[in-house]
């Protein structure tokens, strides 16, 4: 029952993308065959064709071509305005406008009915100067009032400017009411102009979002997102205007450039998103995409002919290629919905390019549709479904280390209180129950576990890794009572090494070392002097404890990892030291010495 | 110090723990030049006190013992009430670890510093002298808090900057320098030693920067108020 759950969302996408390409390979078959004509309709599947730079069309030349026609496969030198020409007969004048459909138009055209200009916005680009109108993924809709329609003899011209290195090209013309031609030319309309304005609106919005999310987290991977995000929308941003403020040379570098590194970004967060096994696949990439990159931008700086471009861009196609291939890999060995869902979308952004690829060497009709660049949103759609769900997970995953912190923190605190004043508190009770129990012996232990609790919170205030605090407060506590019993302290805080890293368990080793040092030397050694010295032994932090009574005794060993075997194990804990200095004279110094950087290499061992 | 014929200082407890209570009170009596005041196990029998026992002629006590942790709500609104229109009474908080936590909360809320429920009788004096002659005990963690609070990090290390109202008074020089030595340990004694001052000096500007603290947190009470549109 589990497996058929989960086996249903594969099954489903799989029917759903068989489908798809049914219908891509059907669809456009039915639509190729001609409609049934309407009384009024007119379409010219071929047309009259001359070269001519001129403004008005040329006087000779005319011969007879048919239509769609693509310049890339019938004009390949062609490089500059060419004009087709169609002429029909009209018993009367229609009754009421009709309309012009032109389904593709590349790059920039003029259209006259008996010599009147239709579209007068139309502006040409001039030599070596701004670009005119971009027309090429814009299906034309023209209206034709009733009264530029002659009775007898009328005439279509159409002057195309194409481009030097894509070429230009024009559909079948159509002339008809516009109630008959409105479905076909809203099927080029929406994947053309709607579709890519959706996306271009969802792009920008994700391509916010991500930024943002990116600011805080600061992952490759995030930043891998929004790189591609932000190079998908200039391009789309790219797309819609329509006649940008540039020159053509501008402008091919421009998109030549983009489009590689748009590639090279989308295709690279396609392999993050899989777990293909393939792992030559992103040095491929980096290497077929890095060096067409490279040579397309040599050959901008070189100033070497800009239709070689398009051979820079080749790499790039190749390689859209092979992650469809990667990611249909990658589905058919895994089987998830992510895996189907990537691949599938992957496979449709690259069939946009196949059909374009196709349509410009005439293998398949350009009716009724073409599916780039609405090709992208599916992809777009999918990405964006996994970064979110990669995004939940690290969430939930960060909320788990959140708590594991937590845990190992209140762990430390409580092998912290087990350490000190847990000890203290049972060597009290033992003391306590015994009949010739001493009240002052068991208040004195009772003494140094509060001593040791109030350590162990002044630890946790530990804040921007200052020791100096917490050993003044420790002396600050102990000051009352050294001036009950008279004894004079003196306190020398001297340059302190960097502590960077200090945690609040080595912050707590160190009081507590310092804390038995000077209980020592009140308690033990009736020392009526002590001096203690805050400062550095070469890199190392250094705490004298130095006093003039009758000494400590080595040999004591106390509860509580009291006494001086106490200290010592703390300090290795610490990765320091204590060494404890018995004069002839009177007095002891017990020295501490942590070197730098141990007390940071603590937090990261475990407890 | 205190001479035989000045007038007692006088001082109320206020504290929930009955067996703490009676410590208090016994070395509150012990204690020759110290007299109680008033002793209060709740906010509301600490208000009684103020407005019909002792304190309905708007006498008030020279120090008062205030334990955070009272049955029937937060011990700082007490030493609120107590230190607003410039009362004269000193308030020591009564904790039993002195930790940063409680203590810088008491003494924003115009706390004088605290004492510890540990302390022996001649600690109990000696800070309740202190108090009752202006001064201040400040703890080397206190110090070192205050000066963060005083002393912004630098604008570098923050995304915004942290917005310093013209009311608010910043630390002098003297101030900050005194603040400093205290956070490494050393008493208000040394303190005077190594900048060549009286301790008494010195005890001065450990008063003033309890001021400033007081007023900046007036202040700062004021802007928070207006923020949230409680005030115009």
């Amino acid at each position: 029952m589990r497996s058929r759950v989960s086996a249903w969302p594969c099954a489903a996408l799989g029917r759903f993308l068989l489908w798809l390409a049914l219908a891509l390979v059907l669809v456009p078959a039915c639509w190729a065959q001609p409609a049934a004509s309407a009384p009024l309709e007119l379409r010219f599947d071929a047309a009259e064709f001359a070269v001519g730079d001129t403004a008005h069309p040329p006087a000779d030349g005319w011969q007879q071509q048919a239509l769609p026609d693509e310049w890339a496969q019938n004009h390949r030198d062609l490089d500059g305005i060419a004009w087709y020409r169609v002429r029909f007969r009209l018993q009367e004048q229609p009754a009421q406008s009709l309309v012009l459909y032109v389904s593709r138009v590349a790059v920039t055209a003029e259209f006259r009915l008996n010599g009147s200009v239709l579209n007068p916005e139309v502006r040409f680009t001039p030599p070596g100067g701004l670009l005119g109108s971009q027309m090429t993924n814009r299906p034309q809709w023209l209206v034709l009032p009733a009264g530029l329609f002659r009775a007898g003899d009328n005439e279509l011209m159409v002057r195309v400017q194409g481009d030097p290195v894509t070429g230009g090209s024009l559909s079948a013309l159509r002339i008809g009411p516009a109630e008959t031609l409105r479905n076909a030319w809203l099927l080029r309309h929406v994947p053309q102009q709607v579709v890519p304005a959706v996306l271009f609106v969802l792009l920008g919005t994700t391509f916010v979002i991500a930024l943002g999310v990116w600011w805080r987290v600061r992952s490759p991977i995030h930043g891998h997102f929004v790189l591609a995000m932000g190079l998908w929308t200039t391009l789309l941003y790219g797309y819609y205007f329509p006649e940008p403020p540039v020159t053509r040379a501008v402008l091919l570098m421009c998109m030549a450039v983009l489009l590689i590194g748009f590639r090279w970004a989308l295709l690279g967060l396609c392999w993050r998103f899989s777990r293909s096994t393939w792992h030559w696949f992103p040095k491929v990439l980096n290497v077929a995409l890095g060096g067409s990159l490279t040579a397309a931008l040599l050959m901008i700086a070189f100033g070497l002919r800009l239709d070689l471009l398009a051979w820079a861009l080749l790499p790039g196609q190749l390689l859209r290629l092979l992650t469809a291939v990667m990611l249909c890999h990658w589905a058919w060995r895994e089987r998830t919905w992510q895996a189907w869902a990537l691949a599938g979308a992957e496979v449709i952004w690259f069939s946009g390019t196949l059909q374009f690829i196709l349509i410009v060497m005439h293998v398949i009709p350009a009716e009724p549709f073409m599916i780039s660049p609405a090709d992208g949103l599916p992809l777009f759609l999918v990405l964006v479904a996994l970064y979110l769900h990669r995004l939940t997970s690290e969430l939930n995953q960060a909320k788990l280390g959140q708590q594991a912190a937590i845990h190992a923190e209140r762990l430390r605190i409580l092998h912290d209180m087990h350490d000190g004043m847990g000890a203290q508190l049972i060597t009290a009770l033992r003391l306590a129950r015994l009949p010739e129990a001493s009240a002052g012996a068991v208040a004195r232990n009772i003494e140094d576990a509060l001593q040791d609790l109030r350590l162990i919170i002044d630890s946790l205030a530990l804040s921007d890794e200052q020791l100096l605090p917490l050993l003044g407060n420790l002396r600050y506590r102990l000051q009352p009572r050294l001036g009950e019993l008279g004894i004079r302290l003196d306190w020398h805080v001297q340059a302190v090494p960097d502590l960077s890293g200090l945690t609040p368990q080595s912050a707590l080793g160190v009081l507590r070392i310092v804390q038995e040092a000077l209980n020592n030397a009140l308690r033990h050694a009736r020392a009526t002097n002590l001096v203690v010295t805050i400062g550095s032994r070469g890199k190392a932090l250094a705490i004298d404890i130095e006093d003039d009574g009758v000494g400590f005794d080595p040999a004591a060993k106390r509860s509580g990892g009291r006494g001086l075997t106490g200290m010592q194990q703390r300090a290795a804990r610490l990765g320091g030291s204590v060494s404890v200095l018995v004069r002839e004279a009177g007095g002891t110094v017990v020295s501490l010495t942590v070197p730098p950087g141990s007390m940071a290499a603590l937090a990261a061992r475990p407890a | 110090m205190s001479s035989e014929s000045a007038p007692p200082i006088t001082v109320m407890v206020v504290e929930d723990d009955a067996a703490m209570r009676q410590e208090f009170m016994l070395m509150a009596r012990q204690t020759p030049g110290i007299a109680l005041w008033g002793v209060a196990e709740s906010l509301a029998s600490a208000r009684a006190l103020l407005t019909d026992g002792p304190g309905r002629d708007g006498a008030r006590p020279d120090v008062a013992i205030v334990d955070l942790g009272l049955p029937d709500g937060d011990g700082t609104l007490l030493i609120h009430e107590l230190c607003e229109h410039g009362g004269r009474t000193g308030v020591l908080v009564a904790t039993v670890f002195g930790d940063e936590a409680h203590v810088v909360r008491a003494i924003e809320s115009g706390a004088r510093g605290y004492m510890l429920k540990d302390s022996p009788i001649a600690e109990f004096a000696r800070s309740i002298r202190l108090v009752s002659e202006g001064g201040a005990p400040l703890s080397p963690q206190v110090a070192s808090h205050l000066l963060k609070r005083f002393v912004p990090p630098p604008a570098a290390a923050l995304p915004v900057p942290v917005p310093q109202g013209p009311a608010c008074q910043p630390l002098s020089a003297r101030e900050a320098e005194i603040l400093t030595l205290i956070a490494r340990g050393h008493t208000v004694a040394e303190v005077a030693g190594k900048l060549h001052l009286s301790p008494h000096t010195v005890g001065t500007h450990i008063k003033h920067i309890y001021d400033k603290l007081a007023v900046n947190n007036r202040v700062q009470a004021v802007n928070r108020a207006r923020a949230t549109g409680q005030i115009e």
